[in-house]
């Protein structure tokens, strides 16, 4: 079984560094879905499945923390395992986004290796 | 942290950061190699923070700095349409994450900062940043690069 994935951030760049190195991962990954903010990932969200959300704090519109709690507040995306991609390092704010049920914190910059094994710790193994 | 200790720290931050998130070596610049005022086509970018304390930092990079960027974290080549497009948001990712490393450094990791959304400078900003003697210089594959504190 592959993988689906949706990478939210501002920056289109950023959003295609993200799917790069999710693909030197090693993973099975059958789509990438892009969103450019929480807005565009919640609207996106409400018509496809994914099996794991990464996602910036800082962005226009809607920001992360409000995307956690919009997935939480549903019945269905709060199944789906968040994991937060950021520059912040403040415990305290790491504390507190866990607090909400996120599943993984990524500090920028970030390894194929580290990514791989948050998804691995989520998602579990994949049949080969 | 005193001053001096901040500017070392900075610079130790941009190093690693350019190298683990763009792929790029950077030394110090020799102030003989100093681009002359006037005279450095250059492309800058600021982001400001606030929380425990605030500030801002602001990046200025030799033009061509930001493609080679862009190329090294998207994994194409230099010279492709895609590098050039996505060269100032290469720009305003790495002074995001140098922000977000160099913070935790000076403050620890405790402190909670909110970290604006990075922006473009305007090109009269470039000779005052160029002049502040605090300001850390480097050399980054072949591109001057310069890289200014202002904290509260």
């Amino acid at each position: 079984m592959a993988y689906t994935i949706m990478v939210v951030d501002d920056s289109e760049t950023i959003r295609a560094v993200v799917e790069r190195t999710l693909g030197m991962t090693g993973l099975p990954i059958e789509e990438v879905i892009h969103a450019e903010n929480g807005r565009d990932a919640l609207e996106k969200l409400r018509g496809k499945w994914v099996d794991i959300v990464f996602t910036d704090i800082n962005m226009p519109e809607v920001d992360g923390v409000r995307l956690v709690d919009s997935m939480n507040a549903d019945a269905e995306m709060s199944e789906i395992p968040v994991v937060i991609v950021s520059t912040e390092g403040s415990t305290t704010r790491i504390e507190e986004l866990r607090k909400k049920g996120i599943k993984g914190y990524l500090h920028k910059p970030f390894t194929p290796e580290a990514i791989r094994d948050v998804i691995l710790e989520n998602l579990g193994g994949w049949d080969e | 942290m005193n001053d001096v200790d901040k500017k070392t720290t900075l610079a130790g931050v941009i190093g690693r950061v350019f190298e683990d998130a763009a792929f790029v070596f950077t030394d110090v610049l020799d102030e003989s190699d100093k681009p002359a005022a006037g005279e450095w086509d250059a492309e800058g970018v600021e982001l400001t923070f606030s929380g425990h304390c605030t500030g801002t930092l602001r990046m200025w990079a030799g033009r061509g700095f930001a493609c080679y960027a862009a190329a090294n974290m998207l994994g194409i080549d230099e010279e492709a349409e895609g590098a050039r497009e996505k060269g100032m948001d290469a720009l305003k990712e790495l002074l995001n994450i140098v922000v977000g490393n160099y913070l935790p450094e000076v403050y620890g990791d405790k402190p909670v900062f909110e970290l604006g959304l990075p922006r473009k400078l305007p090109p009269e900003r470039l000779e005052q940043d160029m002049n502040d003697p605090a300001g850390v210089w480097l050399e980054a594959e072949g591109n001057a690069v310069v890289f200014t504190v202002d904290e509260g």
